[in-house]
């Protein structure tokens, strides 16, 4: 009985932990994909407002709280030649506590025509 | 815990690790085909938008071969030309005037209607896809294409979607490249010390002659390839101009490669600037027609009316070769200047060439002595990479150097 409990409590550690896992690599992967999103919609149109790439960004990421991201775009006019750096990120809060948790990154560079 | 009771928890707990092990891996491929997708959609549209670019004004060319490159680049980067669809981009306002960019609501013509952005998606007219090429493929490409929009649409098989009764996954990807007059030229990339007023250039058909006049009332003559010739410009009002690069104002680039400082050249690097072409950047800006106010984007860069003889000898020497001049729409005095652009400090004493983009010309003849002296080219038809931003150029134009670039 005692090591059921213990090994279940281990296999739910585990089991969390992957979930977790799972949950980060697809915040990984929303968050680069927003990211080269809102690159490429500043480099083809280099003399659009900051306000409507970060709108373009908020739009192209799914499962996660918008209100929470941090989004960081250069101000325009962005120049032929120049390069154009786009940075998402979210807090990632893990239930298994403060140890798992931290900030999700999405960046994406991209050159202007 | 009684016997088989944990089985029901390991059998909980599996499913649970499946659903959200099975959004990551779903998530993470749905997004790399869309990354895919974007991708064959991008270079399929750069593909044909630069096919129509590099032979508008050349040779004829049809639907059919348009929509051969665009298919063989969307099948080179990973999507499927079965499931791509292509639309030409129409600018159905081909009046030889100004363009206009749609979205900064400035009249650049003056005639008091905005040009609309010429969308085109969605027409059946234009579409191009593998279905419907077997009959309008022969349809061929004239003036007013100025670009060419392709979607691409892929299914992506979701593993573990099974949760949701969901087993693929339709993802779509759209880019639209455009044509437009190169709005920049890096340094050593052929571009000549001689100003054209764009009056010359919006007349002008590949293969006409140009004629640039020294000591004669600064004038530009345009002969046509059928004979007949114009002349352009007064000694009040020039039409063309030489340009002292060493000293370029530009309001977006003011510390841009130190151009603006008069770096006083002296002829040999005049000289060295004609036959290794410009050692600065020229960034061209939205063409303004009277009554609108001059633009204020772009380069103005400094020089005198007509070609200056000193260098006349050395073009001589390069007959034959194809050099960027430079076309302009206006030009401003120091008093101009100061005027529109009030906290820049005070101009040098000179006149000022606003620069609106590029035109190739094919050095022919040059007459470096007496009283009247030339030099003499003709028309080219020139695509390069760049910039294409809206509101540069001429409408429907082919003369104007042009460049192909992603704007949707």
């Amino acid at each position: 009985m005692v090591e059921m409990a213990l090994s279940i409590t281990l296999f739910v550690f585990l089991l969390l932990g992957l979930v977790e896992a799972g949950r980060y690599a697809f915040l990984l992967g929303s968050l680069a994909n927003a990211a080269r999103e809102g690159a490429r919609y500043a480099v083809v149109h280099p003399y659009a407002a900051t306000s409507e790439i970060i709108d373009r960004v908020r739009q192209s990421v799914a499962g996660m709280n918008r209100d929470q991201l941090t989004i960081s775009v250069p101000n325009p006019p962005r120049l032929p030649g120049t390069y154009v750096t786009v940075a998402v990120s979210y807090p990632f809060r893990s239930v298994l506590g403060p140890v798992l948790s931290g900030t999700v990154w999405g960046i994406s560079t991209m050159r202007v025509p | 815990m009684g016997r088989g009771q944990s089985v029901v928890v390991v059998v909980l707990a599996l499913v649970a690790l499946l659903a959200v092990l099975g959004l990551a891996l779903d998530g993470t491929n749905v997004y790399r085909a869309r990354r895919i997708l974007q991708n064959a959609a991008d270079k399929g549209a750069l593909a044909g938008s630069l096919l129509i670019a590099r032979n508008r004004g050349i040779v004829e060319i049809t639907r059919g071969q348009v929509w051969g490159e665009v298919s063989r680049y969307v099948r080179m980067n990973g999507g499927n030309p079965d499931k791509a669809v292509a639309y030409l981009v129409v600018n159905e306002d081909c009046d030889g005037q100004v363009e206009e960019d749609p979205t900064d609501g400035v009249d650049n013509d003056g005639d008091g209607v905005l040009d609309e952005d010429p969308g085109s998606f969605g027409n059946p007219d234009l579409r191009m896809d593998a279905s419907n090429i077997a009959i309008t493929g022969v349809v061929p490409i004239d003036r007013s294409v100025e670009g060419v929009w392709v979607t691409t649409t892929g299914d992506v098989t979701v593993l573990f979607g099974g949760f949701l009764r969901r087993t693929s996954e339709t993802v779509r990807a759209r880019a639209r490249a455009d044509i437009r007059a190169v709005g920049g030229i890096p340094p050593g990339q052929g571009v000549a010390p001689i100003a054209v007023h764009y009056e010359v250039v919006r007349r002008a058909r590949r293969g006409d002659t140009i004629t640039v006049w020294d000591g004669y009332n600064y004038q530009v003559t345009l002969t046509t390839s059928g004979g007949s010739s114009t002349n352009y410009g007064e000694p009040s009002n020039p039409y063309s101009g030489w340009l002292n690069l060493g000293w370029i104002h530009n309001a977006e680039r003011e510390t841009f490669e130190n151009r603006e400082v008069d770096q006083s050249p002296g002829t040999n690097e005049l000289r060295r600037w004609f036959s290794q072409g410009s050692p600065q950047s020229v960034y061209a800006g939205p063409i303004s027609e009277p009554p609108n106010p001059p633009s204020t984007r772009g380069d103005f860069i400094f020089g005198d009316p007509g070609i200056r003889t000193t260098v006349l000898h050395e073009i001589r020497r390069l007959i034959g070769r194809t050099f960027l001049f430079i076309v302009y729409d206006r030009w401003h005095t120091r008093n101009d200047l100061n005027q529109m652009f009030p906290t820049h400090g005070d101009f040098p004493e000179k006149i000022f060439f606003h620069a609106i983009g590029f035109v190739a010309v094919t050095v022919t003849d040059v007459r470096s002595g007496g009283a009247v002296k030339y030099v003499r080219g003709t028309f080219q038809s020139f695509t390069t990479a760049g910039s294409a931003i809206p509101g540069r150029g001429l409408a429907c134009d082919d003369m104007m150097a042009r460049t192909v670039s992603l704007v949707e």
